[in-house]
């Protein structure tokens, strides 16, 4: 474990101390494993992933025994698939750029993935702390990061429970991408809207006052939802329904509730405000905001105006695999647009943006 | 990042040379690069413009930096040259910085839209950018002594031969190409032009009134004439989509350049007005073609092995299986390559079809006497 970066018990805060194979708490006397030298304070066997765990598994093999690369070119990707770039492609995180870091920043990754952003945040941040619930996805950063002769990537097994083994006011940047629909299934006792509030909260801690929180969702209003893209439970236009209907629609459907909770621009300011953050700036993302080929800045300026009378057919020749996915959708959104510039509203287009970035402060 | 630029573009603005009162706020609209471009690309609007004043450029790798810096340099040349194709055809250069260690460039913002978006692809557009092209060409001629383009060319040749493991009849006449160009006119010292290194649409940006051609980084001094001609000619024709089976890029090549056809008068037309006005021999349009595509080649497999080094290689055209390491074996083996060795193999049909267009277009110009192509020229294999 690399002793740069300093590690708390989630539950007292007080500094862990370091043995061969685990952390130990002088307090409560919790341990904490040292899986592979990197820490892990998850609870849970969790596992999400693009591929099943059994292909993982060889990733991993091949990745320590042959390089990173060939297990990601030629094992993970052997058939065309889109996960490689998933994996590594640093474009996904050009939002970096759009955030005050610099070499003296400590930023945390949470949910971190197989850590392309945090493999593109390492080049212009001090340090990098990729959490991530999946033991598998963080044991392949680890073997990369090494690989690459990376040292200010620190990746730590955790995240499930959102008690963080960091100390307060310690990062100047936390990044979430795709995670915070998800927050809400960390406190199941709570409504998903107050389990997405105490999370952010105990996030807020984490940053350092005038520091920056980013978050890259999906819009709960974007085109794609409207034109029917199922909604994370599987369920199209479930999403768009009133909480307590999509809830019922939800139930009936997969016997599970809807706790997933997505909100529009405003819905998202709302949130962030009550959890602290203040000064909250949106992009729109497109064409979503995992692959993104456009920031379009929307809260301020005339961005969307820009990209609308110049970068439109450059949108939307670069995402051909996507407008062949959705078809309709994309007529439909072309027709549509087409006619809200005639009529000079094309502006309120914003709104229907796919996905968010946010870039949020400490205030 | 952007915020500290931001910051510094601010406190300097009435020293920059951008024709606007100094705003409060720039805000910032990220578009993606393409792969191996090795630079992130923002448009700057300020306050409530509907339009961007700025472009600009940071560099992800410290190799990209230096592309960058060698651009802005080359445009603060250009940007001080009033003849046609220069100073009216390129962003000027507003601010050179380094953040955190990464070199971040400026430039003006190019008007219209890029020409394989929105302007569309018809032949004003391919005219105008013809134009360009000779006007930019003339404005940049030079001659250099044979020697010093052989110490260019050769190294070239060279490295297409062991990179893609070119077999020896392969290998003697990209050899015999070189010597053709360096030798073949007999003289002590041959024109040369500065190339753009990138001529791909989405790198000329058109309104009415204004063509505007970006991204200059891989641009160099003193090169082959027919370089940038044949890229935009044959990038023209390709669509933006990479995802098509390399099959079917391959059959639009020979649509173009090695089978009877429509477009073969048109290729024709355009390759002999082009060295008409540059004063390049007819004779030595295949032979500049072989080298445009071995260059084309070269510079896929560096871009794809440093966006491998990166982390991210895009979806690969064409992937044998099974050896050892595959993708480093598919990396040799996309779609310039390809084209490079499918050239090799079927240039009798681009002497025969695409040369007699060439002749057949001079001859309809020029009338017979001032044809400098000679039928028994090409160059011999084996």
């Amino acid at each position: 474990m690399n002793s740069s970066i300093q590690l708390v018990c989630p539950d007292c805060k007080i500094e862990l101390t370091a043995h061969a194979d685990s952390l130990h708490c002088p307090q409560c006397d919790a341990t904490f494993p040292l899986r592979e030298g990197i820490p892990s304070f998850a609870k849970n066997n969790f596992y999400w992933n693009e591929i099943p765990q059994q292909d993982m598994q060889r990733v991993l093999n091949v990745a320590e025994s042959e390089g990173w690369q060939t297990a990601v070119y030629d094992v993970l990707n052997p058939s065309g698939s889109h996960v490689h770039a998933t994996v590594g492609d640093e474009r996904r995180a050009d939002w970096k750029y759009l955030l005050p870091i610099s070499r003296e920043s400590r930023v945390l990754d949470l949910g971190c993935g197989w850590g392309a952003a945090s493999m593109a945040l390492a080049d212009i941040a001090g340090e990098v702390v990729s959490m991530d619930a999946t033991w598998e996805r963080v044991r392949f950063l680890d073997i990369r990061s090494r690989q690459q002769g990376i040292t200010n990537i620190h990746p730590v097994h955790g995240g499930d429970t959102l008690t963080f083994p960091f100390p307060d006011n310690y990062f100047d940047v936390v990044v979430l991408v795709g995670v915070l629909e998800w927050l809400g299934e960390s406190y199941p006792d709570l409504p998903p809207r107050q389990a997405q509030l105490k999370a952010l909260h105990n996030l807020r801690r984490l940053i350092r006052p005038g520091g920056h929180l980013y978050i890259a969702i999906e819009n709960r209003f974007g085109y794609d939802y409207l034109m029917g893209r199922p909604d994370h439970n599987g369920i199209p236009y479930v999403g768009l329904l009133p909480r307590k209907l999509a809830d019922w629609v939800s139930r009936k459907r997969t016997g599970e509730p809807f706790r997933t909770y997505q909100y529009s621009m405003q819905g998202y300011r709302q949130l962030l405000q009550e959890s602290g953050f203040d000064n909250s700036s949106f992009y729109g993302d497109l064409p979503q905001y995992r692959h993104p080929h456009f920031y379009i800045p929307i809260s301020e300026g005339r961005g969307f105006d820009y990209f609308l009378s110049h970068l439109w057919h450059v949108f939307l020749q670069s995402t051909p695999g996507r407008a062949r996915d959705y078809q309709t959708a994309y007529r439909l959104a072309n027709m549509g647009l087409q006619a809200a510039r005639k009529l000079k509203v094309a502006g309120v287009a914003r709104h229907v943006v796919p996905g968010f970035s946010i870039i949020a402060e400490k205030v | 990042m952007l915020p500290e630029l931001s910051r510094r573009l601010l406190a300097n603005w009435s020293n920059l040379p951008l024709n606007r009162p100094k705003p409060e706020r720039l805000h910032f609209l990220g578009m993606r690069t393409q792969v191996g471009d090795g630079y992130a690309l923002f448009f700057g609007l300020a306050d409530d413009d509907p339009q961007a004043c700025v472009m600009v450029k940071i560099a992800r790798v410290a190799d990209a930096g230096e592309r960058l810096r060698h651009e802005w340099t080359l445009l603060g040349q250009y940007s001080q040259d009033v003849r046609p194709g220069m100073r009216d055809a390129v962003p000027q250069p507003v601010a050179l910085e380094e953040v955190n260690g990464a070199v971040m460039t400026v430039f003006t913002a190019p008007a219209g839209m890029p020409l394989d978006a929105g302007a569309g692809r018809d032949a004003s557009h391919f005219n105008r950018v013809l134009d360009w092209l000779i006007q930019f060409n003339t404005a940049t001629r030079v001659q250099i002594p044979v020697h010093e383009l052989a110490r260019k060319i050769q190294p070239v040749v060279a490295e297409a031969i062991d990179t893609f493991e070119l077999s020896q009849s392969e290998a003697n006449i990209l050899e015999a190409w070189a010597n053709q160009i360096l030798h073949g006119q007999k003289r002590s010292s041959l024109d040369v032009f500065d190339r753009h290194g990138n001529l791909s649409t989405a790198n000329i940006w058109l309104n009415r009134r204004q063509l505007t051609v970006i991204n200059w980084e891989r641009a160099t001094h003193a090169d082959l004439p027919l370089l940038d001609l044949f890229s935009f000619m044959t990038l023209y024709r390709f669509p933006n989509s990479r995802r098509l089976p390399l099959e079917a890029f391959l059959d639009l090549f020979r649509g173009a350049y090695l089978a009877e056809g429509s477009q073969v008068a048109l290729v024709g037309r355009t390759i002999a007005g082009y060295c008409r006005a540059l004063g390049v021999p007819l004779s030595q349009v295949e032979a500049h073609f072989g080298l445009f595509l071995a260059h084309s080649a070269l510079d896929e497999f560096h871009m794809l092995t440093a966006a491998a080094e990166r982390g991210y290689l895009p979806l690969l055209a064409s992937k044998k299986a099974p050896v050892r390491h595959p993708y480093r074996r598919a990396i040799k083996e996309q779609l310039w390559a390809s084209l490079l060795k499918l050239f090799v193999t079927e240039r009798d049909s681009f002497r025969r079809i695409v040369h007699a267009s060439i002749q057949d277009s001079a001859f309809k110009r020029h009338g017979a006497k001032s044809m400098s192509m000679r039928s028994g020229d090409p160059v011999q294999a084996d």
